[in-house]
This record gives structure tokens, C-alpha cells and sequence, in this order.
């Protein structure tokens, strides 16, 4: 190992961080080079001035300042969170309260009316013997008898009505929101 | 002579138990609602902290600004911290971010105004040496200077080095860089600081070096 090698080694890194490899061949090298021996020695002092490096002190107030602002900070997150929390139960209410509005009333009431009078409509014809569930002779499948179009009578537009009340009662507050989605853009 | 290897030390090793212990209980009593307990942790690094500061941006009272964020950031992100991991390098991280910042925003001002902002400048502005009620040893004062007077990259790496005992790796994080990058650093910031600091006993030795036949 030449002086150039161990003087590369020497100035690039802080001698903390040579590998053992690194430190075997200086040491090894220092021992016999008066020259390597002396730039080692230096680089040890210049390591050992920075680590002396000193850590000033801490200027009045600033701790105190310190705590201060997170005081300040912890006190604005909690009103932060009372707000959010506030907000989000003045939400629920008013979704409580819009879910008893009269045109979502309306909706469900229709929805629901829909439904009843479908089915209705099905049990009437079964309890009048125009309508079975006939298993065997389905046209859709073995549930088909519940589902098979009725025969032209008084029960398909029973049926029609109450299928017609039934998509409104789902159309109406999908058309609210659509609406209220407006506003909100404009 | 040379000291013992830095390299491939267990990550947790240069924190002492005790402040381990400290940091660990503090983090996890605040995470249950203690508000109170980040105070422990602000008072076992204000200080350390305050140092990285104050040689980054190398003005006492905006330091005190930028320890002072840091402390606020860190508090309202400690859910963000890792408990697997050391503290300080998590809050340095901040720090160096924070004071980054400020350096470029003082950049943009100076830039504008067209008026070359030095630190001993500010000093003088601000009235006497606010160093020296910082440092009170004059030597320590010295020395500081010469290293605060490198350029922002190598003070940097350089004070996180040796004053902070802080990892390469460490280093890398938070100035967001390689490790590779961080040697580079510290290579230009100690042929910078041998050629500089030549009085120091042994370093005189690099100047008959530079002249020397090499064997």
C-alpha cells in the first residue's frame, strides 16, 4: 500500500467510519511511514475538534415560548374537534330530520305502497284461482309461477300501478340529490 | 492510533437506554390523550435541537423561531412517528425541512432586495454578538464559526456528525440525500476545515503533507 492509498483513505472519510479492512492496512502502513503516521494523527485532532463542537445555550424564553404556542396549539386542535364533532351530530340530526321530510316520507310511503300492492296483486289472484304457483309449468324457472306475467285482467294494472309506485318511491330522492348537487355547483 | 469503527453499529445503540425510556413512555402517554407529556420530550431535546438551528440557518432569533416550529410540528404529528425507530433523528428530520425552508425563503428575499444578508450582519443588526451569550467559551466560539462559515450542505452533515453523533444513514433521511452524498459532504467540509483550522494541534501536519514527496 503506497502513501497516495493511505492518504486517500486518511482524507475521505471521517476514520469513524473506515471499514476494518481500511483501518489493519493504515495502521499497518502508519507504523513504518513517518509521513502517513503524521497525516493520521492530524485527522484524528480534526475529528476530535468537532466533536468538540459546543452546543450553545438555550436563549431565555424559549421554552416557555414554546409551551406557549403548543398550549396554544392543543387548546385550537380541541376546539378543532369539538367543531368537527359538533358538526358531525348537527349532520346526523339533519339527515334524522330530512329522512321525516315529506318528500322522502312520500318516497318510502311509495316504495313501500308499490311493493304491497305487487304483491297483493299476486296473492289475489292466487286466492281467486286466476293465478298458481305452477312449478311444472314455468316459463322463467321453478320460481317463475310468482313471476310469470298475469293473464290480461283487473290484476295487471294492479300490478302495473304498483310496479310504476315502486321505481318512484326510488326515483324521488335520487332526483333530490341530483337537484341539491346543482345548487351546490352554481 | 485510531478510534473504534462507527460503521454497522445496531441503529438503536448510540441512544442511551434511559432516554429510550423517556421518549418511549412520553410518546406513548401523549398518544392516550397526556397532552402534558410531550413537555419530557421538548425538554430532552430543546437544546440539542436548538444547535442544529442555529447552525443552519446561523441566526439566533430566527433559530428560536425555527426550534420553536419544529417542537409545534412534531407535536401535531406524533402520530406520524415510529416507535421502532429513534427520536431525534425523526424531530431533526423536521428541523432540517423547516430550516431549509426558511434558508430559501431568506434566499428569495435577499435575492429581491438585492441586499446581501450575512449572518454577522444580521448579528451586528441585532446589536452585539448574540454568539457569545450562546457560547460562552471562547474557543468553543471558534471553532463554531469556522464550521458555521461552510456552505449550508457541509455544516449540516458535519454538526449532525460529530456534534450530534448522528449516522450517515441518519444524516441521508433527514437532509432527504444518499449516503453516498452525505460522505461526499463531509469529505469537502474536512478539506475545507483542514485547511482552516491549521492551528489545532496535529492538523498542522496536513500542511507539510501538501508539499511533501509522497512515498
Amino acid at each position: 500500500m503506497t502513501c497516495t492509498d493511505v492518504r486517500e483513505i486518511i482524507e475521505v472519510l471521517p476514520v469513524t467510519e473506515w471499514s476494518r479492512h481500511q483501518r489493519e492496512r493504515v495502521q499497518r502502513h502508519a507504523h513504518n511511514c513517518t509521513g502517513c503516521q503524521s497525516a493520521l494523527t492530524a485527522a484524528n485532532a480534526l475529528d476530535s475538534s468537532l466533536k468538540r463542537l459546543p452546543q450553545p445555550a438555550l436563549p431565555e424564553g424559549l421554552a416557555a415560548g414554546m409551551m406557549a404556542r403548543m398550549a396554544r396549539v392543543s387548546d385550537e386542535r380541541i376546539a378543532r374537534e369539538t367543531v368537527a364533532l359538533a358538526n358531525a351530530r348537527s349532520r346526523t340530526s339533519a339527515n334524522r330530520f330530512s329522512m321525516s321530510e315529506g318528500r322522502d316520507l312520500l318516497a318510502w310511503v311509495a316504495a313501500l305502497g308499490g311493493i304491497a300492492v305487487g304483491f297483493g296483486t299476486q296473492i289475489y289472484r292466487i286466492a281467486r284461482g286466476s293465478g298458481a304457483i305452477d312449478l311444472t309449468s314455468s316459463r322463467v324457472g321453478e320460481w317463475g309461477g310468482l313471476l310469470a306475467a298475469p293473464d290480461a285482467s283487473e290484476s295487471t294494472l294492479l300490478v302495473a300501478i304498483g310496479l310504476s309506485l315502486y321505481f318512484a318511491g326510488f326515483l324521488a330522492p335520487l332526483m333530490r340529490a341530483n337537484r341539491k348537487r346543482d345548487y351546490s355547483t352554481k | 492510533m485510531i478510534p473504534p469503527a462507527q460503521a454497522g453499529r445496531d441503529p438503536t445503540a448510540a441512544v442511551p437506554e434511559s432516554e429510550t425510556r423517556i421518549v418511549r413512555s412520553a410518546v406513548q402517554e401523549f398518544r392516550r390523550g397526556e397532552g402534558e407529556a410531550f413537555n419530557r420530550l421538548v425538554e430532552l431535546y430543546q437544546g440539542r435541537l436548538f444547535g442544529l438551528v442555529l447552525m443552519m440557518v446561523r441566526n439566533p432569533f430566527e433559530a428560536e423561531e425555527v426550534t420553536q416550529d419544529t417542537f409545534v410540528r412534531a407535536f401535531t404529528r406524533l402520530h406520524l412517528y415510529d416507535e421502532n425507530r429513534p427520536f431525534y433523528p425523526w424531530l431533526a428530520t423536521i428541523a432540517v425541512r423547516l430550516s431549509q425552508t426558511w434558508l430559501r425563503q431568506r434566499t428569495r428575499v435577499s435575492a429581491r432586495e438585492t441586499t446581501p444578508l450575512r449572518p454577522e450582519i444580521d448579528d451586528r443588526n441585532a446589536g452585539g454578538d448574540p454568539l457569545s451569550e450562546l457560547i460562552a467559551d471562547e474557543g468553543g466560539r471558534q471553532l463554531w464559526r469556522t464550521v458555521a462559515a461552510l456552505p449550508s450542505g457541509e455544516r449540516t452533515a458535519v454538526f449532525m456528525y460529530y456534534q450530534q453523533e448522528m449516522k450517515i444513514i441518519e444524516i441521508a433521511r433527514a437532509l432527504g440525500v444518499t449516503r453516498g452524498t452525505i460522505k461526499t459532504l463531509l469529505f469537502r467540509a474536512r478539506r475545507r476545515l483542514r485547511k482552516r483550522m491549521g492551528g489545532i494541534d496535529g492538523l498542522g501536519a496536513y500542511r507539510a503533507l501538501d508539499g511533501e514527496e509522497q512515498t
